[in-house]
């Protein structure tokens, strides 16, 4: 309400009309800001992920510059420090065979790392090219594309995985084309789906109508649209690539010792777990912390770059 | 497309759906079988080389597995036989049939899987139901939390972190086999863990998009009580999304049983399958690879066939 | 006549990111048994909310009835509780909404949406239930009725659902039906159908309807009065044909010259009304109109103009028509 003010009455200019700015009738008062600007300011705001954001940075960070730290080497034995607890020459210790646990944490998270991030953008990059070919031109092309899709959507990624690594020989091309060979095949469902929804909106049919070309199309208008939840997408799928690269080692498929991984380290930890639960532990903490943060600012960034989410974990 | 209900129920419409369903299935099976049959073959080495064995003796074994027959003929003889369910003998365990030490292991497995999976369907409902309905306080942050720590740990972790605190530091459980009920408790939460998790934020994210829902505002409007609204409208409609998520998770709990078994000691099928690749026994993993797909391709059928009853407006094309 | 429902000095608030917006600021009006009023005003005004919170079905947070009361047939119900509050709604008064696409449960037999409202506020038992159904059903013109109760909504066109929505609403045969831009997501031929409809209905049981609406011509052959919404208030409020006739208020004016109609000349443009209406964050200075207004006088910057009357069932809320103020022909 109003504070009441004083007013003179018997003034008669009161009623007299007044000239109006009209220019400023139509102007917003609020700055408006680009999809880009508000999905940051949104993030940013977020504290969780962007703790998250950091947690993860370190961790990449320790991965590259964590086996420099120390004068050890990830390989080499040493029959005199085998089953060493965390001391301070060894941070985190030595495995049974005296190789120092920290070198080894930081060399496989380079290997669990960069196949989680390397699987992911390949199936996304391949579901993309396919899923957006098929969503797009439609018709019988997709049809075609959509029936093998059906069929191969049925057999599990993991089923396929183990099978294609008992082929291959154990190794990081190896297991990142396990991953791939029908991994590809969620993405390109996905992008499909976004790209026939999309399609049929008013601004893109808006767009046909004023005769602006596919490409144009597909890249003022479709990209831009989906590239939100293509990104939300990607960070949601890193932690279960990392997941099944940590699954397949440790059952003996992945990475093979002297070479090693998160789950390579969780595999002979699990072995000698009973007596030096430590290195168990220490693998099996940063496998769970990078999934924790990669899910969360996954989460954050769903939050951020999807309106239509919006509020629903508020 | 609007499709009436008479045409569906009518035997047009739905039993379309389901035979188009079942064909699909049937190709995922095939060709399941034969890339299962074609990797196989081109597998580095046989599976005798591991062994002391005369070549005399090996070339004898070769051919008494019909390994000496040109590829078309063992991939024809392959599927004949699959076709009677046989799955051939196990090239490790001389003299078993896989479908015996199917018989053998399958039924821990299938113990040890449906106890996780109600117990995750379970404790995932209450969870997300709980959590949306108390949004934004205590309870709701601890199920949120619970929930995002549950989907970033790996079983194989989780498992041998339960069997460290709870059976060899606390002893409050036994530390394997599987030998009554006490012996299923860790097995069951170390598998089901991710599934709960899973359920709790799916159900939580589903309950809340229904509350916005117009339909609730009407149900509000009619003078239901709270009770009833959630009930009535609210959790019937945000259950529905679990049907299409039981095909993965029904993979997910299949999975997890290879590793939540070899830490437990339990005799199940998933054990003997992660031992068969360390044995590079090529039959039987071929045998139960089937089993497993076949097992899988049938569950998302079903799956598929009871959301088209279950969302009285599924929509087939398009699905 | 006596007044069903008063509303006096109602106030709410929204929480927001950005503050607190004020949807409603200080709305009072009254709803006589058997009128039929029409609320009009653009997108955002407050009348969607005014309705809701008739029920008190503003979702709380981040809404909030600040203050003011709603004596339902003389009882303040803003006091009433959670219960009180459940055997009024779908009873007394009930309420049907925009998007009948929807506002019905899609998982739920029809049988069972239309019939829980009467289970719930009338002893009958199942079977009386189902007859009370399909009568009601029969009523809003639903054809075929036992055939279409064993139905699910997605199998109703657009104008159907509407009418089992109408059926939903007039169930328990309430004293008041709040009908929330009913036929604004339907085709032109379906709306006049429905209108028709409630009118009859009204007519047949003589219940009072609060029509929200933006669309004029359907004012014209509903309502007996009007009431005009502008940012949060009630700026215009009189019996239809002064409205039409006799609009006091600037926006009343401008509303009505932007209403298409069949004898404009082919050459006029239709008139548009400059501008936004403004941003609810904080109470404007002076009428909230003034930015916008053609006539802005001194005053209008300086204080908000209250409800003068210009007659009896007439009153608006524009210095305009202040003594003092300048005449317009």
């Amino acid at each position: 309400m109003n504070k009441p003010v004083d007013i003179n009455w018997d003034d008669s200019s009161l009623f007299e009309k007044i000239e109006r700015d009209k220019s400023q009738l139509n102007v917003v008062v609020r700055p408006s800001l680009t999809y880009w600007q508000d999905a940051w300011i949104r993030l940013s705001k977020n504290k969780i992920a962007l703790l998250c954001l950091g947690i993860l940075l370190l961790v990449i960070l320790l991965s590259i510059v964590g086996p420099y730290m120390t004068p050890y080497d990830f390989k080499s034995n040493d029959p005199d420090a085998t089953d060493l607890l965390p001391n301070l020459q060894h941070w985190f210790g030595t495995d049974s065979l005296g190789r120092d646990l920290w070198e080894r944490i930081w060399m496989g998270g380079r290997v669990s790392l960069a196949i989680g991030f390397a699987v992911t953008i390949l199936n996304t990059m391949i579901g993309m090219v396919i899923g957006g070919i098929s969503g797009y031109f439609g018709g019988k092309l997709d049809m075609f594309i959509m029936r093998i899709i059906d069929v191969l959507y049925g057999i599990p990624t993991i089923i396929v995985a183990i099978l294609v690594m008992m082929v291959l020989d154990s190794g990081i091309a190896s297991l990142i084309i396990a991953m791939v060979a029908i991994g590809w095949i969620g993405s390109a469902r996905f992008i499909r789906g976004q790209i026939l929804q999309l399609k049929n909106l008013e601004f893109i049919l808006a767009a046909r109508t004023l005769g602006a070309s596919s490409t144009r199309i597909i890249a003022i208008h479709l990209i831009p649209n989906i590239m939100g939840l293509i990104i939300t997408n990607l960070a949601m799928a890193i932690p279960n690539a990392i997941f099944t690269e940590a699954f397949l080692s440790y059952i003996g498929l992945g990475i093979q010792s002297p070479a090693t991984s998160w789950g390579q380290l969780a595999r002979q930890g699990a072995m000698a777990f009973r007596a030096y639960p430590y290195q168990l532990f220490i693998p099996a903490f940063f496998v769970s912390i990078t999934m924790l943060t990669l899910n969360l600012l996954g989460d954050g960034l769903r939050d951020a770059l999807d309106p239509r989410q919006r509020g629903r974990n508020k | 497309m609007h499709i009436p209900s008479y045409l569906m129920k009518s035997g047009g419409f739905m039993s379309r759906y389901i035979f188009k369903r079942l064909i699909i299935s049937l190709l995922t099976v095939w060709i399941l079988v034969t890339a299962v049959f074609l990797l196989i073959r081109v597998l580095p080495g046989d599976p005798f080389t591991s062994e002391k064995m005369t070549p005399e003796i090996k070339a004898n074994m070769m051919k008494y597995y019909g390994f000496d027959r040109p590829l078309y003929e063992q991939y024809g003889k392959y599927i004949m036989n699959l076709l009677k369910g046989d799955l051939g003998n196990s090239l490790k365990y001389h003299n078993m049939r896989v479908n015996d030490i199917i018989a053998q292991t399958f039924p821990y497995s299938a113990d040890l899987g449906i106890r996780a999976l109600l117990f995750a369907l379970i404790a995932g409902l209450c969870l997300g139901i709980n959590a949306a309905l108390k949004m934004g306080k205590f309870w709701d942050y601890f199920c949120i939390t619970l929930a995002i720590i549950g989907v970033s740990v790996p079983d194989f972790i989780l498992g041998s972190l339960l069997q460290y605190v709870f059976a060899l530091q606390l002893k409050w459980f036994p530390v394997a086999r599987w030998l009554g009920f006490k012996y299923t408790i860790l097995p069951v939460f170390g598998l089901s863990l991710y599934t709960v998790a899973l359920i709790t934020r799916l159900i939580r994210v589903s309950m809340l998009d229904v509350i916005n829902q117009d339909y609730i505002t009407t149900a509000e409007a009619k003078g239901l009580s709270t009770f009833q609204i959630i009930w009535r409208h609210q959790i019937r409609n945000a259950i529905l999304p679990i049907v299409t998520v039981m095909g993965p998770i029904t993979a997910a709990v299949l999975t997890g049983t290879f590793v939540i078994e070899m830490i437990f000691a339990v005799p199940g099928m998933g054990k003997f399958y992660v031992q068969g690749i360390h044995d590079l026994d090529y039959s039987l993993i071929l045998g139960m690879t089937v089993f497993y797909g076949v097992f899988l391709v049938a569950a998302n059928f079903i799956v598929d066939i009871i959301y088209g009853f279950v969302d009285p407006r599924i929509r087939i094309t398009g699905k | 006549m006596s007044r069903l429902i008063e509303i006096n000095d109602l106030e709410v608030g929204f929480k927001t990111y950005g503050g607190e917006v004020q949807a409603v600021r200080g709305v009072s009006f009254y709803i006589e048994q058997g009128e039929c009023i029409a609320v009009v005003g653009e997108s955002g005004c407050g009348k969607s909310v005014t309705a809701k919170a008739l029920l008190k079905l503003i979702p709380e947070p981040p809404g909030k009835i600040k203050s003011g009361s709603i004596l339902f047939e003389g009882n303040d119900i803003i006091a009433y509780s959670k219960k009180q509050m459940q055997q009024i709604r779908g009873a007394e008064v009930s309420m049907i909404f925009q998007d009948p696409m929807t506002s019905l449960n899609p998982t739920m037999l029809i049988e069972r949406q239309i019939g829980e409202v009467i289970a719930k506020h009338q002893k009958a038992s199942r079977k009386q239930v189902y007859d009370r159904v399909i009568e009601i059903m029969k009523l809003v013109g639903i054809p075929n009725p036992e055939k279409r109760i064993k139905q699910y909504p997605h199998e109703f066109s657009g104008g159907m659902r509407q009418r089992v929505m109408i059926a939903i609403a007039m169930a328990c045969n309430p004293k008041l039906l709040i009908a929330d831009e009913p036929t604004t997501a339907l085709d032109v031929t379906i709306q006049a159908q429905i209108l028709e409809l409630m009118k009859g209905l009204q007519e047949k049981f003589s219940t009072s309807i609060m029509l929200i609406t933006h669309d004029l011509g359907v004012v014209a052959s509903m309502a007996q009065r009007v009431l005009v919404f502008y940012a949060g208030k009630i700026v215009e409020s009189s019996d239809v044909n002064e409205v039409f006739n006799n609009p006091k208020h600037p926006y009343t004016v401008g509303l009505l010259k932007s209403m298409p109609t069949l004898g404009i000349a082919n050459k006029e443009m239709l008139a548009t009304i400059d501008g936004t209406p403004p941003d609810l964050f904080k109470s404007p200075v002076g009428c909230s109109f003034m930015p916008r207004c053609e006539k802005a006088m001194r005053i209008c910057k300086m204080a908000e103009p209250p409800m003068l009357d210009i007659n009896e069932t007439h009153q608006a809320a524009c210095w305009l028509n202040h003594e003092k103020a300048p005449r317009y022909n």
